[in-house]
């Protein structure tokens, strides 16, 4: 089976010289299609810079990312974009909701940028709003939502495209073990639908909600034999 | 639920003691209801045969903690019913009354590993990097067992989970200060 997204001997860096941050150096992944992958690894280790390698919001300097067979490197800026919209969604551990609109209104938000009307997606975001526990909560303003409530709406915007693939950035962090939970559950229930996630995490309990984990320390993946 | 394997209860007496109280606090029972109700809470986390039980309920009733309520004296100890007495209650409140001591696993076999591969030049990162893989393969597996599992169940793998998680910090905390470690060991 081909992979959703492959990513083949990565380096990334930020600045030069002497105060240069190698990011990621020589890393290589696969993921497969509605595999649920972990990226662990302490702060600072390359975790999100990796996502974003993978979404296509950033370019490696070296090495090659191929998205559902395509090269993302080879995508003009505007191009690359465009196929982000489309193919990735994403989940921050900050989430930014619109809080003048309403739920499903944000959930449904990514049709304005392609000049399309809110309302011709209303079903679809009633029907990821019930997925994540807050279809009744549809016509509330965010602006007057909990942590986890705001995570859970996030991550049903982050599903309105139908993404090939789902970067989760610390979806968790902001948030107690027990709304965490309910944010991996969902994470886990996607995945076992056949949704392909990414997520990066420092927390091994959320880890422990993935199939199998990369674990990167230092910009590099780090060996790790493969027990059980 | 049976992914769980729980350690020993330190004072193995003192617990049973006080999980058939607390079951007979609600409402008086005989030995069969005690079996049953054990095992629909706590059997995975520690078996206990009726021998067990009726040793107990006989010190129990010894120790005045709980009382005969029906059945003859003489007769099987299946048939016969206890109640827990105001001692028996006392006796419970006291329990709970009394915070456990903070268990701290300094017998750590992991530990010993860490710091005798230090100590003779073998590599530390590795073993610790193999046990951390089977440890993330244990959440993983009660992770995966929370789906389906009952509020009690998930408190039970959740307790686990908390603890392995524990262990993993440690790990990654003493993966990442081998060298100064190291340095210290052979002062």
């Amino acid at each position: 089976m081909n992979p959703v997204v492959e990513a083949a001997a990565l380096h990334r860096t930020f600045g030069s010289g002497p105060d240069a941050v190698h990011a990621l150096i020589d890393v290589s992944v696969r993921i497969e299609p509605g595999e649920f992958v972990a990226v662990e690894g302490p702060s600072g280790c390359g975790k999100s810079t990796l996502l974003h390698l993978l979404g296509g919001l950033d370019v490696p300097d070296r090495g090659v990312v191929t998205f559902g067979g395509v090269k993302l490197s080879a995508l003009s800026d505007t191009s690359r974009s465009a196929f982000r919209r489309e193919r990735v969604g994403m989940v921050l551990p900050v989430v930014e909701l619109i809080s003048t609109l309403r739920l499903w209104e944000n959930v449904a938000s990514s049709l304005l940028l392609s000049g399309k009307r809110l309302v011709s997606g209303r079903a679809r975001a009633q029907e990821l709003l019930e997925a994540v526990g807050l279809g009744h909560r549809a016509n509330a303003f965010s602006g007057r939502l909990s942590t986890g409530e705001a995570q859970r709406t996030s991550l049903a915007r982050a599903l309105f495209n139908e993404p090939q693939l789902l970067l989760a950035d610390e979806p968790t962090s902001y948030l107690d073990s027990v709304r965490g939970d309910e944010v991996l559950r969902l994470l886990r229930d996607l995945a076992d639908r056949g949704q392909s996630i990414v997520m990066a995490t420092h927390d091994p309990r959320a880890a422990a909600f993935a199939d199998r984990s990369v674990r990167l320390f230092d910009g590099r993946v780090d060996e790790v034999p493969s027990v059980g | 639920m049976e992914v769980v394997r729980f350690r020993p209860w330190q004072d193995e007496w003192v617990s049973v003691q006080h999980t058939l109280l607390g079951f007979m606090e609600t409402s008086p029972r005989h030995g069969y209801e005690l079996k049953r109700s054990y095992d629909d809470l706590f059997a995975e986390m520690r078996p206990l045969r009726f021998s067990q039980i009726y040793a107990t309920l006989a010190r129990l009733e010894r120790d005045g903690l709980v009382e005969l309520v029906d059945g003859e004296p003489g007769g099987g100890p299946e048939r016969k019913t206890y109640a827990i007495t105001d001692d028996g209650v006392t006796d419970l409140e006291q329990w709970f009354g009394e915070p456990e001591p903070a268990q701290s696993p300094i017998d750590s076999t992991l530990f010993l590993k860490v710091t005798l591969a230090l100590l003779s030049g073998r590599p530390a990162k590795r073993i610790i990097e193999r046990q951390r893989s089977v440890h993330n393969a244990r959440m993983r597996e009660l992770t995966r067992a929370k789906a389906g599992a009952s509020d009690s169940e998930a408190a039970l793998l959740d307790y686990a989970l908390f603890h392995l998680e524990a262990d993993i910090r440690w790990m990654d905390h003493t993966a990442s200060r081998l060298e100064s470690l190291k340095r210290s060991l052979k002062d």
